[in-house]
């Protein structure tokens, strides 16, 4: 069991790495959460199309050094300008409707995204190559560690401290964190909400991007990719709290050592391992590890 | 409320179900029922042996028919779902009059197809689904003929491999559903029987639709084996093949992996992401075997298809329907009852060499092109290739 120590530290770095991955997914999701009150559905189908888009970029960039990043940049940049055009033309029109309105459109959205990538890039598995300098190990002393897993962990922890920066430190932030907590107070103070709104639905989108062209090399791009990845995001952010950054995080962390450790140590029960803990967790924090309970 | 305008939708509606549009079955037609996906998951698959199918019904028409007879492909859309194929079966034998079934692509449709032909009493030629449940005593039936191979002749090849290449601490990576098992059951006693000394390490069995492997991965690297025995088939292999190399994983142990990840088609998608020197299978590869039938089977594909470089599907919906029309041809006739006592025991020339009809459970002896995976040297052709690349022949593996 843990009698091997490279087998744990591997697993341990396993199930980090997949952690940061699914973090970079989650924060956008939770974002959004938070500050619109709307549950995205289509944040998978986002993540898939950030994917998507990648591999097409990458075959565009084949020539040009560093091809691979551009293309991870111009996938998030894609999803941005997707997201803005969804939000200026149609959500926005749904924030003061029932919630279940705003869960039809995302759920539509999901629906025509996915006929949008069949209909663009097929129904073959695709798959994008690992970047130049990136497909080896790197020697961590105690075991050598893909370097690319070794990258992903990186961006995943870099994109978690400049979020934290920017929500609590900086003016903009305190916008979004206004936002969450008193709409009508912010609007009173000649705030722009609507403007908010929208940058906050275009981060997050772009994040979702970002997180599916940086998955698109270690995963294959395939129709459907979405669904997993959704009800992962949705048991992170319910785990760490509806809307809470620093819950995403910790949920990220959480699934991922449970996915990595379970394979390894309880096979059989690997997939009930993570609903398992969300039950557990809702048992004693309805409102998650990180949440705040709703004020009565 | 019923409003009128609602009860005039009823009537609109059932009116339109009511007509019948039974094609007009023409005597002197043999048609052919095809249950291929054309949409969803497995539309490549369904494509080119679609196109595999309709070459050869080209080919025999051009030579004047079956028995004086032209041959005619109807062709429903199976889409990869055993219910959606049961529906389309029904619908090309009480519809459009069919009078054989030809197809399937997954395991679980291939048995919804052979459900209806048992009730129906038509003809299946099962041309790819591979699940040895298909013929085992409780499920076969006369109507069914399976041209593929089966899993127990897939999982026993590899045996063969891992005896072959001495392997004696072996892990396993196959993912969990009947594929998988049905593999492992083949492997495992296969091996047993020809190398008692081997032994089965670890076994991972990663969830059906996974997108992450790296934790079995992990596991299979510390247990340290020598040899892999692998289903993760050509649709997962190249995310597998992202997260296992960098590990070193295909240099630690000897690779062996069922599931066409051989094939022309997926070596050209990965090209140099290909991990050298794994063994794999392929239904077929256009470089091999330089044999009069195969090279003319190749050329006249070649021109079906428009390109230089065949895919390996093709020939699974060539074979099915080579079957039948060798089976009329020896029966003189097309009806069920001839053309089943024809099949039985029948063995025919197919571009990949003779084959033989079990009559005791309805399998061909199909067996599988295995090769070890290597950057070919042809400058026009540089993807990885099979080399060397053999036949395993399933006469000793099937049962």
């Amino acid at each position: 069991m843990f009698n091997n120590p490279v087998l744990t530290f591997i697993q341990l770095m396993n199930g980090i790495s997949l952690g940061m991955n699914l973090f970079i997914i989650a924060a956008g999701l939770t974002l959004i959460l938070g500050v619109l009150r709307v549950l995205n559905f289509a944040h998978g189908a986002f993540y898939m199309m950030g994917g998507y888009i990648c591999f097409s970029l990458v075959g565009l960039f084949a020539g040009l050094p560093g091809g691979f990043w551009l293309a991870v940049v111009g996938s998030a940049i894609a999803l941005a300008a997707f997201a803005w055009v969804v939000e200026t033309t149609m959500l926005r029109h749904l924030y003061d409707r029932d919630h279940l309105y705003q869960l039809l459109f995302t759920f539509a959205l999901v629906m025509i995204i996915s006929d949008l990538v069949r209909f663009n890039w097929g129904t073959n598995v695709l798959s994008v190559s690992l970047p130049n300098g990136f497909r080896g190990a790197t020697d961590l002393g105690i075991s050598f560690y893909p370097t690319y897993r070794l990258l992903l962990t990186g961006m995943g922890i870099f994109v978690a401290i400049s979020m934290w920066y920017f929500v609590n430190k900086t003016r903009a932030g305190r916008f979004v964190r206004a936002a969450r907590q008193d709409r009508e107070m912010l609007e009173s103070l000649g705030i722009n909400v609507g403007r908010v709104y929208m940058l906050v639905f275009v981060a997050g989108s772009a994040l979702a991007g970002l997180g599916g062209a940086l998955a698109a090399p270690a995963v294959s791009l395939a129709p459907g990719m979405d669904a997993e990845i959704i009800v992962q995001c949705f048991i992170i952010v319910i785990i760490g709290g509806l809307g809470s950054l620093g819950g995403a995080f910790v949920g990220a962390l959480m699934l991922g050592l449970l996915k990595s450790f379970g394979v390894m140590l309880i096979p059989n029960f690997e997939i009930v391992l993570i609903y398992l803990m969300m039950v557990i967790v809702l048992m004693f924090r309805p409102w998650g590890l990180l949440g705040k309970p709703e004020a009565k | 409320m019923i409003t009128k305008k609602r009860l005039m939708a009823v009537a609109a509606l059932t009116a339109t179900t009511a007509i019948p549009t039974f094609a007009a079955a023409d005597e002197g037609v043999i048609r052919i029922g095809a249950l291929y996906p054309t949409s969803g998951p497995c539309q490549m698959i369904g494509d080119f042996a679609l196109q595999g199918t309709q070459m050869l019904v080209d080919e025999v028409n051009a030579a004047g028919g079956v028995n004086g007879q032209m041959l005619e492909v109807v062709h429903r859309d199976s889409r990869c779902d055993p219910a959606e194929a049961t529906a389309m079966a029904r619908d090309l034998i009480a519809r459009e009059d069919v009078d054989f079934l030809v197809g399937g692509v997954s395991s679980s449709v291939g048995q919804a197809i052979s459900a209806v032909s048992r009730t129906e009493e038509v003809i299946y030629i099962a041309s790819i689904p591979k699940t040895v449940q298909m013929t085992t005593p409780e499920n076969l039936h006369p109507y069914v003929f399976r041209s593929a191979a089966n899993t127990n002749t897939e999982g026993g090849s590899a045996a063969v491999l891992a005896d072959r290449l001495g392997l004696d601490r072996i892990c396993t990576i196959l993912m969990d559903y009947s594929y998988g098992h049905s593999l492992n059951e083949a492997f495992t006693s296969t091996l047993a029987e020809i190398r008692p000394d081997a032994e089965i390490v670890v076994q991972e069995w990663p969830q059906n639709g996974t997108t992450d492997y790296t934790a079995h991965i992990t596991n299979i690297m510390a247990a340290g084996c020598d040899g892999v025995f692998s289903g993760v088939w050509a649709g997962l292999f190249p995310a597998f093949a992202s997260q296992a190399g960098p590990f070193g994983f295909f240099d630690q142990v000897t690779y062996i992996t069922a599931g066409e990840v051989g094939s022309p088609e997926l070596a050209e998608q990965m090209g140099a992401d290909m991990p050298e020197g794994i063994w794999a299978n392929s239904y077929e590869v256009f470089y091999y075997p330089d044999t009069p039938a195969h090279n003319d089977f190749v050329a006249d594909l070649q021109e079906e298809l428009g390109v230089e470089h065949t895919p390996s599907w093709p020939v699974t919906g060539y074979v099915a329907l080579q079957w039948l029309v060798e089976a009329m041809e020896l029966a003189g006739s097309a009806e069920t009852d001839a053309v089943i006592a024809a099949l039985e025991g029948l063995s025919i020339e197919t571009p990949i060499g003779t084959q033989t009809m079990r009559a005791s459970d309805h399998q061909a002896n199909r067996g599988q092109f295995w090769g070890q995976m290597h950057m070919s040297d042809d400058d026009a052709y540089p993807y990885p290739v099979m080399d060397p690349v053999e036949y395993i022949p399933a006469d000793e593996l099937m049962d």
